[in-house]
């Protein structure tokens, strides 16, 4: 019936907003009112309706030069590049240099991704060791922290910055892991990278996402991106497009860190990774990206995986 | 701040120390959605694209007073909606409604070009989109943020910059008109037949 008590809690009910007793005792009340149960129904029937309305996808084209029309149109007004109200002064601080790693196609379902590594010319980004795009779900580690010895020097005074770049030498994943082939002694890259100290450039801490295990006494770890990733190339609808993840995690906490390797591309629930160690500082450090399918099309959402982080004691 | 947002935030911060790449990365990280977002306010290619695009030249503009620990993609949202219900205020200034009730206006037959019509996966779905040209522009960016973005209502009262009984108020409003216009076209085959036979 119209006046029925509960027929203006119904769209609440629909959009979860009430709470878990109320909801009990609404879907009690809807068993035996059929004016509410067809007040729901079309409640429903409204947003299924609308979730049916087709969205009309511009082609590939559109996506693949948006990102530029907007910088061009950013260009084209003169708009001065931002700078952070109180943090970050822009003044004094040399704007980040970072460049193409790579790029890996991964067939079928997913789209293809672009991994970027360090070019041979300016530092990279990064203050204290590398980072990714963060979706900490899950810290692997392989090492006692305890054990680790300490390398030196504080986390939060290095930078990365680049030395020559050599030809990259693909180690799988496990040889990273398991083998002492990976120290900087024994790799050709192992002067890729080493670390210089700015105190300038921004930093963010995210040592609250990882195990309190994962955080040393004398210096907290941070991170600092390096990353990249591609929203996929297909254009097919809202949501509807293959996601990469990058997640590039390493720990400040080497000194003197080096590329030891790139880890060849593997497969896992969900997606593909492309894996990279560093070495260092007695410790090896795995890190890499990782690529998912986003089959989330009508919510929105990214599942979100964290690629393993495995950290173990060089030879 | 969940993972998506600490990235975003370290994407932020790069791009106040100067890095426009970074800007790069978070317009292609939003694109879509923002796209989309403008593109079910508006219905047409062109405004939508014109919309997304300068949200984020918005957003580049202010990016200077984002707010530490804020979401990123709520505020581009905001932006977005903001735009949108501008847009949607003016057009709807041009093309003066006035004395046209919601029935008589969800009668008319060209509304829209065929080629949208054709897209149209369910009658209703095509009533509930007229329909949608009707309503205030807020109620209908509460409504596509409750139905497409699966928002909550903090969400939306957090792209909308109101308070959540403001976002249910619209809900309300927004779904009451949509009935009132999926019940007008299905009386309407009745009313036909009882014309015709007259």
């Amino acid at each position: 019936m119209k006046g029925c008590s509960y027929r203006k809690r119904l769209p609440l009910y629909l959009d979860g907003w009430i709470g878990a007793d109320e909801a009990s005792r609404l879907e009690e009340h809807l068993k035996n009112c059929p004016s509410c149960q067809t007040e729901l129904m079309e409640l429903e029937e409204i947003s299924s309706s609308a979730l049916e309305m087709i969205d009309q996808a511009p082609d590939h084209d559109y996506w693949k030069t948006f990102s530029s029309r907007v910088l061009n149109r950013i260009n084209s007004r003169g708009i001065i590049a931002p700078a952070a109200e109180e943090k970050v002064s822009k003044k004094g601080v040399s704007p980040f240099r970072y460049s193409v790693f790579m790029i890996a196609g991964l067939a079928a379902v997913l789209a293809i991704f672009y991994n970027y590594m360090p070019d041979s010319s300016g530092p990279l980004p990064s203050q204290n060791g590398f980072s990714g795009e963060m979706s900490v779900d899950k810290v692997e580690t392989s090492a006692d922290f305890s054990e680790i010895s300490d390398p030196g020097s504080p986390v939060e005074s290095g930078v990365i910055s680049r030395g020559s770049k050599a030809a990259p030498e693909v180690v799988s994943t496990e040889a990273a892991i398991n083998s002492a082939e990976l120290s900087e002694s024994s790799n050709p890259l192992s002067s890729d990278l080493t670390l210089s100290e700015s105190a300038d450039e921004p930093r963010v801490d995210f040592s609250s996402y990882f195990r309190d295990d994962f955080i040393r006494r004398d210096a907290r770890l941070t991170f600092h991106t390096f990353y990249d990733f591609l929203i996929g190339s297909s254009s097919d609808g809202p949501g509807n497009e293959s996601r990469l993840s990058v997640e590039a995690l390493a720990a400040g906490i080497l000194s003197e860190s080096n590329r030891s390797g790139i880890g060849a591309m593997e497969s896992y629930p969900g997606g593909s990774a492309y894996s990279v160690p560093l070495s260092g500082g007695g410790l090896t450090v795995n890190w890499g990206y990782l690529s998912m399918p986003s089959d989330t099309a009508k919510t929105g959402e990214f599942q979100r995986y964290l690629i393993e982080l495995r950290l173990m004691q060089a030879k | 701040m969940f993972g998506g947002e600490i990235e975003d935030q370290v994407l932020v911060d790069r791009v106040l120390a100067g890095d426009d790449r970074a800007f790069a990365r978070l317009v292609d990280k939003y694109k879509k959605r923002v796209y989309y977002l403008a593109y079910r306010m508006t219905r047409d290619h062109d405004s939508a694209d014109e919309l997304a695009q300068e949200s984020f030249v918005r957003a580049y503009q202010a990016l200077g007073g984002f707010k530490r620990g804020y979401s990123f993609y709520t505020w581009i949202y905001r932006i977005c909606v903001n735009l949108a219900i501008n847009f949607l205020k003016r057009e709807t200034q041009k093309v003066s409604t006035e004395n046209v009730s919601e029935v008589d206006l969800l009668r008319s037959s060209g509304y829209g070009s065929d080629q949208l019509e054709r897209m149209i996966s369910s009658e209703q779905a095509a009533i509930v989109k007229r329909a949608l040209e009707t309503i205030p522009p807020d109620q209908k960016a509460a409504f596509l943020l409750k139905t497409h973005e699966n928002m909550s209502y903090e969400q939306i009262a957090s792209v909308m910059d109101c308070s959540i009984g403001t976002v249910m108020s619209r809900l309300f409003r927004a779904r009451h008109k949509l009935r009132i216009a999926l019940e007008a076209a299905e009386s309407e085959p009745e009313r036909d037949n009882r014309d015709e036979g007259m």
